[in-house]
């Protein structure tokens, strides 16, 4: 089995775990609106979640960039900048104090992830099926 | 039978102005029924030649242009007048004890129950105004009688039928009260009574169509009720056109009856009989001249009452009542009015902002009247109109549409006050059982209706029948019976009620006082710990301690946490030093937070030696964020407040601070950045704070930086104040005793605690964004901890979908728990009408609260994003508001005009906008440094629409002179250095300061009488406090008459701003110190600035842009 299969099977892990972190920010942000938590509760817990989520995704994308996956690269690129330029602007935490007057922004974001992250996994479910069934038979008996 | 309708009456928008702003029309409802012929008989005297020769709707605005079409008189159908309907004879009433109960039955009481409404068996009705009457006994006349006149007049159930907006029907002048208020007897009006109560009687012809609407009848009972009372609160706004519509003024200061007819001030004419005004002539448009008087030269504008007398705009705009679901004939006519152009046209109802000097008395009249229809509230009661102080809206008339809205670019908010209380001012009454409504949670309040012969009430927010409690009728305990309008909450718009214990998580609260006290070396350089030690010590006693329940504790700061130890058996309290802050612990469990009555002998030893502890220290390094955490842990159980009290920047712990670099910033683009937080700690603390019912007040002395703006999110999101005292010294006596001042005020308050604010709108209404300080626990939940009657909060407000009703509503709840441990919920209601007219929408704008709305949007903005973006926005609304009523509602609609036309009641606002500019918290320049500037914001974030407009944004400015009285020694005049004249003396008052003002020349015998000194040049330049000079001689020849005057003036400037601030008095000499010079020409908002320009300039550049169409 060749890297850029193995590599394709990594992203489809991880973006399904993208794509559950963002289903979850979602649910929460809606709790919040319906007055289910309170914001001090959800700050504290999607904090938690806010790096290992960036850190997750910059893993993925370093590896599309070491077997030479370059679309799918440059397709994840402009989320990756996003995420940098909120990080360096350090605004990637959720603030409880200021999170209703930014709640809408903040569900639109993540419906916007959850929309990437869905068709990202179904695409990459297509790339590891496309570069498994390209891959000469030698690797396949010797794998 | 001759149930017609009656021909829409023509006429144009001037004869609107004429009729509204008549003066019998507005004092006197009877002249409304009487036809043209009746009227001109009757007021001979009070009608105005030209009105009755050029203006034959006169006074009749709703009348069809044929009387006989509204009145057939035909002795059959006239009801037989009962002596209780005679004029002049007090109606029997029937009294408790007249009332025959039925036992084990409860009895219900519903004020002019219509016959067809009340079912077959259903309990016997009675009238409120007689429990009203024993209410107000004094005001009984004011009532006319109800009982009995509902069956004899059923017109009503008519009029409120055929138009459920019933300020348009037509017919509906002709009702009016039979009985003649007293505040007619002695005008001619007087003797048309008779002739108006057989016109009263002749209209019963309609009642036959009540029986189609038997689910109003409640409803339409009560109408009839407004329809005949007067209301002894209407000065201004007695009933005029229309019977039926109800209006009162929110006016709090005037006197509440006994304007004469001829008193009214008539827009467009001169009234030469104005007895309320002898020292200002009243110009043709009825604005008070501007007079020059006495030998200084002193412009002084006329005081505002007697303004108020000729203010016309509390009487204009009242017949638009709202236009909805009106039937046909109706219907017809209300889009006629909706369609006049009102306002247009007439330039007495716009002003001219380019003309002439800005009328400041104005920002201390009354907002525009709140013109409720008909039949709102259920129940007749003087108290049911919100006062403005509690809570009031940009718009005193809501547009129905967000169209609408936007397309009069107005702000549309509301301010609360909601814990507001004044010595003076009697609380809310209390109220013991709790009514609410099932779906949406509002409280019973005296707007709902009660429907379905009094079982039901219909919420006035969702509109959801729910059933009226048994209680409200029947006393259990007692079996009595019992009326339900004696419930005081439906006869106020302000009640407390006692909550049970389902409102409580836990047993209410102790009122808790936590200091953290600086005592690090700069803090002691100040003198700090010796003053706080002594203040606290005076304010021991007056904290609010009503059950002996209140705790005290004390953290003293340097490097270390200084702990105390204080137990009640009156030993020495012991100091623990913990200089450990890799994890913050409590070296004691239980005596750090002590309660005040049992321990007060420890804690008055700790006080009185806290100058001495420290006197030596030399220590470097402060520690605050360590001592918060342990603030916080002890506080955690009980809730209460920290007091912090910083002269140092916190450089020691989780919590420390880089001072950040100000002089070279100041005025650049990066100076937002600066005001922003340095980082999220203490916003996160604040937020953690709140959840375990903490609140932080934050006090800074001293001028060196302590990163104010990081600091103050403390308060900003806990709900604690701000003070910041710069040039504090424990040697300057003035700041000292300023300090004192204040703070005892603000922690002897009688505060609420753990408190949540919920706000409720009627349907179509959304509470987009929330200013103040609080912290917002869920989207529309306002968290506070410890809730300060002076602290105020704005609410914007978006309109999501059509208003469908007449009257839209909003309602405060403020669930606290009181300094007694009582939980409690005090619940205020606002009803404002709704309305499809923009011109009554301009005409309703209240432009004090617009302008405290912009400059609290505005302080937000500004830290949310850059202060030049808060000024742009700022003055970007002014000139769209302006232009917008320009395009709407001027003949100009387009091109280039050479006035700029506003609305009377918005006047004010480019003189607003520019002092909002002007002020500390958003003026350009360099010379303001963060912590003024954040101290600033913090006010203007917190205080209410009244301090805050004026003298916050418009300070006052008075010129003194040697007159006969107080009222000619000290003479209000306009903040501009144009007033000041060089042989004067003139007191200048923003709140925080007095500015003695001497001219170079000033004359000496003034200097002597105001400072007791004789020379000028004796008098120093700079910090004073103002002698209180005593002479043997008193009155007013006494050499010291002005001094008196004075302090008089400052005492009662006291108590307009609620005592919240003890001013410094400062001799600011023409010749005198340049830099004081300046600092108060800052203050005078009419004059040119460096970067912003004068009120005359401004006003120029805005008619430029405004012509341009691009701003």
């Amino acid at each position: 089995m060749s890297y850029t299969s193995l590599v394709y099977i990594l992203a489809l892990i991880i973006s399904a775990v993208l794509l559950f972190g963002a289903v979850y920010f979602v649910i929460m942000l809606t709790d919040l609106e319906c007055d289910y938590i309170n914001p001090i509760d959800l700050a504290n817990s999607l904090n938690t979640y806010v790096m290992p989520e960036f850190i997750l995704f910059s893993v993925m994308l370093l590896m599309f960039l070491f077997v030479g996956q370059w679309f799918t690269f440059v397709l994840n690129l402009p989320l990756f900048l996003w995420n940098v330029s909120k990080i360096s602007s350090n605004r990637q935490f959720y603030d409880a104090t200021e999170v209703f007057r930014t709640l809408p922004r903040h569900k639109r974001e993540n419906f916007t992830k959850v929309g990437f992250f869905l068709l990202s996994f179904f695409y990459y479910l297509y790339c590891m099926i496309v570069t498994l069934i390209n891959e000469p038979a030698d690797t396949l008996i010797s794998s | 039978m001759s149930g017609r309708i009656p021909e829409r009456p023509q006429f144009n928008a001037e004869e609107t102005y004429q009729r509204k702003g008549s003066p019998f029309m507005g004092t006197s409802p009877i002249a409304n029924l009487s036809s043209q012929a009746q009227a001109t008989v009757a007021h001979p005297a009070s009608l105005k030649p030209q009105s009755t020769s050029t203006q034959p709707g006169f006074g009749t605005g709703f009348r069809p242009s044929n009387p006989q079409n509204v009145r057939p008189i035909s002795p059959s159908n006239r009801p037989t007048m009962s002596p209780q309907n005679q004029p002049g004879i007090p109606p029997m009433r029937p009294g408790p004890g007249m009332r025959p109960v039925r036992p084990g039955k409860p009895v219900i009481h519903m004020p002019n129950q219509p016959p067809h409404s009340r079912p077959q068996g259903s309990p016997r009705v009675l009238s409120p105004v007689s429990q009203n009457q024993q209410q107000y006994p004094q005001k009984q006349n004011f009532y006319p009688p109800h009982q009995g006149q509902q069956q004899q007049h059923p017109v009503s159930g008519y009029s409120a039928m055929t138009d459920p907006n019933p300020g348009y029907a037509p017919h509906q002048q002709n009702y009016s009260q039979p009985q003649q208020p007293p505040y007619n007897v002695g005008s001619p009006n007087a003797s048309s009574t008779n002739v108006d109560s057989q016109n009263f009687s002749n209209i019963p012809q309609h009642g036959s169509k009540r029986r189609q609407y038997p689910a109003q009848a409640a409803s339409v009972y009560s109408e009839n009720i407004i329809s005949s009372a007067p209301k002894p609160g209407n000065k201004k706004n007695l009933p005029k056109h229309t019977g039926e519509i109800k209006n009162i003024t929110n006016d709090y200061n005037s006197a509440p009856f006994g304007i004469a007819g001829a008193d009214l001030f008539v827009p467009g004419e001169y009234n030469p009989s104005i007895p309320a005004i002898p020292k200002n002539t009243t110009t043709s448009t009825g604005y008070p001249e501007i007079t020059r008087q006495g030998s200084t030269g002193l412009q002084r504008y006329p005081s505002v009452q007697n303004y108020n007398e000729t203010y016309p705009a509390t009487q204009y705009g009242q017949q638009e009542a709202p236009v909805t679901n009106a039937v046909a004939p109706v219907d017809s006519m209300a889009t006629q009015f909706g369609s006049m152009s009102f306002g247009s046209g007439n330039p007495n109802y716009q002003v001219n902002v380019l003309a002439g000097h800005p009328q400041i008395q104005e920002l201390e009249a009354p907002p525009p009247p709140i013109t409720l229809p008909a039949g709102i509230p259920c129940c007749p009661s003087e108290t049911h109109l919100l006062p403005p102080i509690h809570k009031r809206s940009t718009l005193n008339a809501i547009p129905k549409t967000d169209k609408l809205l936007k397309k009069s670019k107005l702000p549309f908010g509301i301010l609360l006050t909601p814990y507001f209380e004044q010595e003076g001012i009697p609380p809310p009454p209390t109220v013991n059982e709790i009514v609410r409504c099932r779906r949406c949670r509002s409280y019973i309040n005296p707007y709902v209706t009660f429907i379905e012969g009094g079982r039901r009430w219909k919420c006035n927010l969702c509109e959801l029948a729910n059933d009226v409690p048994m209680f409200f009728d029947y006393d259990s305990i007692a079996q009595t019976t019992k009326n339900r309008w004696e419930r005081a909450e439906l006869l106020n718009s302000v009640v407390e009620f006692v909550a049970p214990a389902d409102y409580m998580v836990r047993p209410p609260m102790p009122p808790v006082y936590f200091f953290i006290i600086d005592v690090s070396y700069p803090s002691i350089q100040l003198g700090l710990p010796e003053v706080i030690g002594n203040t606290i010590l005076e304010i021991l006693d007056k904290l609010p301690n009503d059950e002996g329940r209140t705790k005290v504790g004390f953290i003293t700061v340097d490097s270390s946490l200084h702990f105390y130890s204080i137990r009640p058996e009156g030993s020495e309290p012991q100091m623990i030093v913990v200089a450990d802050f890799d994890s913050v612990f409590i070296p004691s469990p239980t005596d750090l937070l002590v309660n005040l009555s049992e321990c007060k002998e420890g804690i008055k030893s700790l006080l009185a030696k806290l100058g001495q502890m420290f006197s030596k220290s030399h220590v470097v390094g402060n520690a605050v964020g360590p001592a918060l955490m342990a603030a916080q842990k002890i506080l955690t159980p009980t809730g209460g407040k920290i007091i912090l009290l910083q002269s140092s920047t916190p450089t020691i712990g989780e919590a420390a601070l880089t001072p950040r670099e100000e002089t070279k910033i100041l005025g650049t683009p990066q100076e937002s950045d600066a005001l922003k937080p340095q980082h999220n700690w203490y916003k996160n603390f604040a937020a953690d704070c709140s959840r375990f019912q903490i609140a932080v007040d934050t006090i800074f002395f001293g001028h060196q930086p302590m990163d104010i703006q990081t600091i103050v999110c403390l308060s900003r999101y806990t709900g604690g104040s701000m003070f910041y005292y710069p040039t504090f010294m424990s040697t300057r006596e003035p700041e000292v005793r300023k300090f004192k001042e204040e703070i005892t005020k603000h922690l002897s308050a009688r505060v609420g605690l753990e408190a949540v604010i919920r706000v409720r709108a009627s349907r179509g209404l959304r509470l987009a964004a929330y200013y103040g300080h609080f912290f917002l626990r869920s989207l529309d939940l306002l968290a506070l901890p410890f809730v300060t009657p002076n602290h105020s909060y704005a609410i914007d407000v978006e309109i999501e979908e059509s208003l469908t009703g007449a009257v839209a509503y909003f309602q405060t709840a403020l669930l606290h728990t009181a300094c007694n441990g009582e939980r409690r919920i005090r619940v205020s209601t606002l009803a404002i009408p709704t309305t499809e007219n923009i011109h009554t929408i301009f005409h309703h704008a209240d432009q004090v609260a617009i302008a405290a709305l912009l400059a609290k949007k505005a302080v937000d903005r500004a830290l949310v994003s850059k202060l030049q973006d808060a000024r742009d926005a700022i003055k970007y609304k002014c000139l769209e508001i302006m232009s917008a009523f320009k395009t709407e509602c001027t003949q100009s609609s387009s091109g280039a005009v050479t006035q700029i036309k506003v609305p009377r009641n918005l006047q004010l606002l480019p003189l607003l906008t520019l002092s909002i500019l002007k002020h500390t918290s958003l003026r350009p320049g360099n010379t303001i440094s963060f912590g003024n500037r954040i101290a600033a914001m913090a006010s203007i974030t917190v205080l209410s629409p009244e301090i805050l407009i004026t003298p916050c944004l418009v300070p006052r400015l008075y010129g003194l002179q040697l007159g006969a009285d107080f009222e000619s020694s000290i003479l209000p005049v306009f903040p501009s250095a144009e007033s000041l004249s060089y042989q004067g003396v003139f007191l200048l008052y923003d709140g925080h300061n007095i500015f003695l003002w001497l001219g170079r020349d000033a004359n000496p015998e003034l200097v002597h009488s105001l400072l007791g000194v004789d020379v000028n040049r004796s008098v120093p330049s700079g910090v004073i406090s103002l002698p209180v000079l005593t002479s043997e001689e008193d009155g007013p020849n006494s050499p010291h008459i002005l001094n008196k005057y004075v302090n008089q003036l400052v005492t009662a400037l006291g108590i307009q701003t609620r005592g919240l601030w003890s001013p410094i008095t400062y001799i600011c000499k023409e010749n005198g110190e340049p830099l004081l010079k300046t600092w108060m020409h800052q203050r005078l908002v009419l004059d040119r600035d460096p970067s912003l320009p004068s009120y005359q300039e401004f006003i120029g550049e805005s008619r430029d842009k405004i012509n341009r169409g691009s701003f």
